[in-house]
Formats: structure tokens, C-alpha cells, sequence
């Protein structure tokens, strides 16, 4: 066990050591309703963490807008990994704008290749409303007393995303 | 296909939805707080919530539940609480709340009044009405609706009435009992909630066969397309509840158009329907 522990270490410190850090941007696409179905992101990948933002270009259809600040790692380039991050969602109101807070975890996964600086990655996410506030109405924390509380903060989506990446 | 009707939307302007709004088990006042679900207080509280000089809200919702410990037909979502008032208590604070003068309803419709039979009797949600005990419960519930309506009358209210159950039985049951004078005839609605195994109560509308179902009401996170789109041809309408909005919630009222919302938010959907 240890030594194939020790070949796995040693197959992924090989496989990243060379990845020198390099940028990327594009699309953020997908088909549930956490978010705009297309929005736009780019960042900036290290070694093994790959740091992105994504923003929305939607938000004049309909007052409502998705920002995610997100972190990316995986023991290499080919290899599944873990996100996490922060969204911030923006709903407008008659008078105001409520802000809904949500904790995103999940796993990514590399898709192959559609050329030779396009990346493209799928990603399953789990988004849990942390708390809402804004727009002069009651501040509201998730809560897990009962499972009317939490039911509706907890939510499954898929996203793709197609960047064009390149070394600095 | 969401996609390229994202791509659509890029191209043309964007209606705003239109829906009723209901108070979620009388209880709609934030920050939300199920615990106070289906009490005289949260009642209140939420009929008394105004914008621009209107009530908020166009109806609540009533959940009657059969206790079956001490044979109660009682104003509550379940028996977690200790607090659980009386049907006969809950029915007039409706009728004093018709008899107010003013609008009852946010638009100029009639205030719309969604009776919710609870489809179980005790504690666990396993424990069935009898026989009996669903023919009690169906007189409780037509006691209830004349306390309202007769109300309603007297004062000059137009009103419509939604009598549903996860429990197909219980909804048989009342229609078995329809007086001979329902002043505002009730329509039948069933649910699709959350389903099985995360929720137990969900059941086929294939269980309804026989009932006049016209009204079902979905929980707008878990709708599936079909679904949709199979109640809609059967002429079904469709409205939508939920128990915390989030954008998940808005982006299916915007999607799928339901005619109805029953939100624990009024203050924020409403503002949201307003935009």
C-alpha cells in the first residue's frame, strides 16, 4: 500500500512539476436554474489551484446577477478535483436588491480537449444558501431546526465551462 | 434547451411574471420561521401585511389537520408544535378578517383560500386516518369552509376556495360530503412536493384517478419537464410552492409561469412579482 501510495505521489509530482502558470477566460454554461445559464469567467492557474471569477453578463434580463469567486485544485492536470468557493447573488426587488449568500463545494473534472489553448471542465456542485439579506428585509441565516428551514438553501447543479487558456 | 432559450432572451424583451400570491400555511411574515406555521399569530401577523396601502397577500393557506390522540380537528402543519388551535378559532379569525372593511386581496381579485387537509394524524406522518376519522375531518373541513364563506357573503366578498390533500382519500371523502349549498364551489387540488425518499407524502396523480383534480401545486425545485408538461395537457393549472425563495424559485416562476405562488416570503416575492 505505502509503495503505491509513494508511486502516486511521486506519478503526480512528475505529471505537475512542469505546469508553469498560466491564464484562462470564457463561458460558464449551464443548464439548471442556480444561476444565468451563461455567464462569463476567467482566472488564473497555478500549480495545482486554479483561482477564477465569474461574472454575468445576464443581468439586465431579468435585475438578477450571479458572481462566483471560486478556487480550483487538483493533483494534476488530467485529474478530477475540488472546487469550492463563494457565490454572491443579487435579486432585484421593487426598492431594493436582496443578496443571497451561498457556500459552493463540489468536484470538477477535466473534458477532452476541443483544441490546443481551449480548455473545457465539467464541474457538480453543491450551493447552500448561507444566509439572505438586503433590501430593508429581515436578515435570514440558514437554519437546520427543522427541514422546512433548510429544504429549499440546498441545491445540486452542473456547470461546463470553455476557456481559452494560455501561459503568461 | 435552456441555453438557447437564454440565447432567445438575449433578443427580445422579457415579460414579467404574473401570479397570485399566497401566504404558505398562514404563515408568510419574514424572516421565516416554520415553527410558527398554521398559528392564530402568524395568521395575523401575515393578513395584516400591507404595501402601498394593500394587503400584501391574495389568500393564505389552511392547513386542518384530524389529531387523532384527543379526536381535534385543529389549525396546524403537524404535530411538532405544541401550538395548535382550534379550526371553529382559526375559521372566524378568517371571517372577522372578511368582515374587516378595505381590500383583503394585493389585486382586485377574490381572496383566495387554500384548504390543505393534512393527510395524516399524529405525530408520524405514517399514521392514516380511519375510515372515521376521514369522515370527521371532511366535516371539520365543511364546518370551516362556512364559518368563511358565510362571511364572505355577508360582507360582500367574492372569494375562491382550493380544497387539497396528499391524501386522495381524505379529498374523496369530502366530496362525498358537499352540502347542497357551496356558495363558492371549491376546486380540488393535489400536490407534487418533494419526493420520495426525501418526502414520503408525494403520490402519483394516477392515485387521484376519479377526483376531480384541476389544481396542482409543485415544488418549483423539483419540477420535472415532463411532468410539467403532462399536467398542462391535461388542462391542469399549476401553481408553485415553496418554503425559502431563492433564485432556484424565481427562475422557475419566470420559466414555467405558475398561476399561483405560496410563498413563506410574501414581503420579498411580492416585491419580486413587482419589480
Amino acid at each position: 500500500m505505502i509503495c503505491r501510495l509513494t508511486v502516486l505521489t511521486v506519478m503526480l509530482v512528475g505529471a505537475t512539476a512542469s505546469a508553469d502558470p498560466y491564464w484562462h477566460g470564457g463561458l460558464d454554461l449551464r443548464g439548471d436554474l442556480g444561476t444565468h445559464p451563461i455567464r462569463i469567467g476567467g482566472g488564473y492557474q497555478l500549480e495545482h489551484v486554479d483561482l477564477s471569477l465569474v461574472v454575468d453578463p445576464m443581468f439586465w434580463t431579468d435585475h438578477q446577477v450571479d458572481t462566483d469567486a471560486l478556487a480550483f485544485w487538483a493533483p494534476c492536470s488530467r485529474a478530477w478535483g475540488l472546487l469550492g468557493g463563494w457565490r454572491t447573488s443579487t435579486i432585484g426587488l421593487l426598492g431594493g436588491t436582496q443578496l443571497q449568500e451561498k457556500l459552493i463545494v463540489g468536484v470538477g473534472a477535466p473534458l477532452p480537449q476541443l483544441g490546443h489553448h481551449i480548455r473545457t471542465r465539467f464541474h457538480f456542485e453543491l450551493a447552500t444558501v448561507v444566509v439572505k439579506h438586503g433590501a430593508d428585509l429581515p436578515t435570514d441565516w440558514i437554519s437546520f431546526a427543522t427541514g422546512r428551514d433548510f429544504i429549499d438553501l440546498i441545491n445540486f447543479g452542473v456547470f461546463v465551462s470553455f476557456e481559452y487558456a494560455n501561459h503568461l | 434547451m435552456r441555453i438557447i432559450c437564454s440565447l432567445a432572451l438575449l433578443l427580445v424583451a422579457c415579460d414579467r411574471p404574473h401570479a397570485y400570491m399566497i401566504c404558505h400555511n398562514s404563515n408568510c411574515a419574514e424572516p421565516t420561521d416554520p415553527e410558527n406555521d398554521d398559528s392564530i399569530e402568524a395568521l395575523d401577523e401575515s393578513l395584516a401585511l400591507v404595501q402601498d396601502g394593500r394587503p400584501i397577500i391574495d389568500g393564505t393557506e389552511i392547513d386542518l389537520f384530524w389529531r387523532a390522540s384527543d379526536s381535534q380537528c385543529i389549525f396546524a402543519h403537524d404535530l411538532a408544535s405544541a401550538r395548535t388551535e382550534l379550526a371553529t378559532t382559526t375559521a372566524q379569525v378568517l371571517a372577522d378578517h372578511l368582515a374587516t372593511p378595505g381590500p383583503v386581496t394585493f389585486g382586485d381579485g377574490p381572496f383566495q383560500l387554500f384548504i390543505e387537509l393534512k393527510a395524516f394524524v399524529g405525530v408520524e406522518k405514517s399514521q392514516r386516518h380511519t375510515p372515521e376519522q376521514r369522515m370527521l375531518h371532511a366535516a371539520c373541513m365543511w364546518e370551516f369552509y362556512k364559518t368563511v364563506t358565510d362571511a364572505a357573503i355577508a360582507n360582500g366578498r367574492d372569494m375562491k376556495v382550493f380544497i387539497a390533500s396528499f391524501s386522495p382519500e381524505l379529498l374523496a371523502e369530502v366530496i362525498r360530503q358537499t352540502p347542497a349549498a357551496v356558495p363558492f364551489p371549491p376546486g380540488y387540488e393535489a400536490f407534487y412536493g418533494v419526493p420520495r425518499p426525501l418526502d414520503s407524502e408525494t403520490r402519483p396523480l394516477s392515485d387521484y384517478a376519479g377526483l376531480p383534480i384541476q389544481y396542482v401545486e409543485m415544488h418549483s425545485q423539483w419540477i420535472i419537464d415532463s411532468q410539467y408538461e403532462g399536467l398542462i395537457s391535461s388542462g391542469i393549472h399549476i401553481g408553485f410552492f415553496m418554503f425559502s425563495a431563492t433564485e432556484e424559485h424565481f427562475a422557475a416562476i419566470e420559466q414555467y409561469e405558475p398561476e399561483w405562488v405560496n410563498t413563506s416570503e410574501a414581503r420579498l416575492m411580492r416585491r419580486w412579482l413587482e419589480r
